[in-house]
């Protein structure tokens, strides 16, 4: 769980937050929640970090399927059981990482569950992340750093191991949802194996159920919804990637979370000192309380690029819907992006 | 007006001749003369801008330090961290405890972070004086 959410969560439920930083809250946290009156409080964090487990950070693909063939697979997924796995046992708890060391990274499918309207699929593996660390130049050798004399900065390479947690949502109005663990350090070509692992699992296991076989075809095209959210006055547009006719390309990031970039006076007076913009990369997020008083802000980014702009084929197959608490704002923004699609 | 006088005066009379004192009064009349909604977060480099002539950057910076100071308090010092092109505020509580224990707690993983000084920028707003200044003028 991120820290902003975490923060949130627990104001929300009214749980303290004592101390500094994400490890010594959550230490001061146990004695608290095992107080006899706290209880329902307990068992409603644990609820939140649940769902964190299915909307924390994630990425999104979505795909088409006939209505037919999803009501078939859901009932299919209902009769059977995912097989023991070391990820099943824990679930929805984290294995150790001296567990996690020795595993390769095959998805093992931990979870059937029926949700309203559809049927959720938890898939859990090992992946490998590569996080790119500025280092301080003094780590080297004054001797050694006459050698390279035009050494400005070292960039540092860390890869680590993490327990991922990739959902599929088979949803009866015809749609089968991939959704990927998407932390912020995650690169673009990690995301796209991520996606191929979890639609090749899903594929392997729907094989094994049925006779249908590959349903997961091409994917919805995200690329719509970036210029009819921006020409909407939904949310709070926070980042925006556009170019004009006058041969320019601008990205723009709002600073401050509260203040929407369709109304900042810079951006204003340009869009409206010309015949239009053309908007390619889009940041919205919107102010959300569930039905226990979380406040959050999530975020849905639509990560498109200017080259889509130059194609006759403007694709987008993927969205980032981030700073979610529980189902209720994953699902608010999922709904808001399905919406928007022409 | 009273007001704004009363610190053009103190300007004066702090700064005399030295560079500073025009310094302090580009800076000024820069708060005062741009709508509040375009004055939200204000870096080094844009007050840098605002000065309409060459100036060292020591004389700059005493300005800046006096400007947000106790006397002439028309700029509020605030800090952002910036990773990774993300940026995330700073409340200035969080700051002062961090230099104070050596620690911060990175905004987004909730860590506690030792070399934070690299990724920690100074920015202004305008001070609450000076936004009731502007207030009582429109």
């Amino acid at each position: 769980m991120s820290w902003p959410t975490l923060k949130a969560v627990l104001l929300g439920i009214e749980i303290p937050i004592i101390g500094r930083g994400k490890n010594e809250v959550i230490k001061k946290l146990a004695p608290y929640l095992h107080e006899k009156e706290n209880i329902d409080k307990a068992n409603l964090l644990l609820k939140y970090f649940y769902a964190q487990v299915l909307v924390g950070e994630k990425a999104v693909k979505v795909f088409k399927v006939d209505t037919d063939i999803v009501k078939s697979l859901i009932s299919s997924f209902e009769s059977i059981e995912p097989q023991k796995s070391i990820f099943k046992d824990k679930y929805p708890f984290p294995i150790s990482q001296e567990e996690l060391k020795d595993l390769n990274s095959s998805q093992k499918l931990v979870e059937i569950k029926t949700i309203e309207k559809g049927l959720q699929l938890v898939f859990c593996s090992k992946r490998d992340y590569t996080e790119r660390l500025d280092l301080d130049l003094n780590i080297i050798r004054e001797e050694e750093r006459k050698n390279l004399a035009n050494l400005s900065e070292i960039i540092g390479i860390k890869r680590y191991a993490r327990q991922a947690y990739d959902v599929v949502n088979l949803r009866e109005e015809g749609m089968i949802e991939v959704r990927i663990d998407n932390p912020l350090t995650m690169s673009s070509d990690d995301r796209f194996r991520a996606f191929l692992k979890t639609s090749d699992s899903l594929n392997y296991q729907i094989k094994n159920i049925s006779n249908f076989d590959s349903i997961l075809s091409q994917p919805i095209n995200f690329f719509s919804a970036i210029k009819s959210l921006y020409n909407s006055s939904e949310g709070r547009v926070c980042e925006l990637m556009f170019e004009t006719d006058g041969a320019s390309i601008k990205h723009e990031k709002m600073r401050r979370g509260d203040i929407d970039l369709r109304f900042e006076a810079y951006h204003k007076a340009g869009k409206d000192a010309v015949d239009h913009i053309t908007p390619c990369r889009l940041g919205i997020r919107w102010n959300f309380t569930d039905s226990k008083s979380v406040k959050t802000e999530p975020e849905l980014f639509l990560p498109g690029n200017i080259r889509n702009l130059g194609s006759s084929n403007q694709r987008l197959e993927e969205a980032i819907i981030e700073r979610c608490a529980s189902l209720e704002d994953y699902n608010f923004v999922f709904d808001k992006l399905i919406s928007y699609l022409n | 007006m009273a007001r704004v006088q009363q610190i053009i005066e103190q300007i004066k009379e702090d700064w005399d001749s030295k560079p500073q004192a025009e310094i302090c009064m580009d800076i000024l009349d820069y708060l005062l003369r741009v709508p509040i909604q375009n004055l939200l977060h204000i870096s080094y480099g844009s007050l840098k801008t605002v000065i309409s002539k060459r100036v060292e950057e020591a004389d700059l910076l005493m300005a800046i330090q006096y400007l947000s100071g106790e006397r002439t308090p028309i700029l509020e010092v605030k800090f952002e961290f910036i990773e990774n092109d993300e940026i995330y505020n700073l409340p200035n509580s969080e700051i002062k405890l961090a230099r104070e224990t050596g620690q911060l707690v990175h905004p987004e993983t909730g860590e506690l972070i030792d070399n934070f000084e690299d990724k920690t920028y100074m920015y202004f707003e305008p001070s609450q004086l000076a936004k009731e200044i502007k207030k009582s003028d429109a």
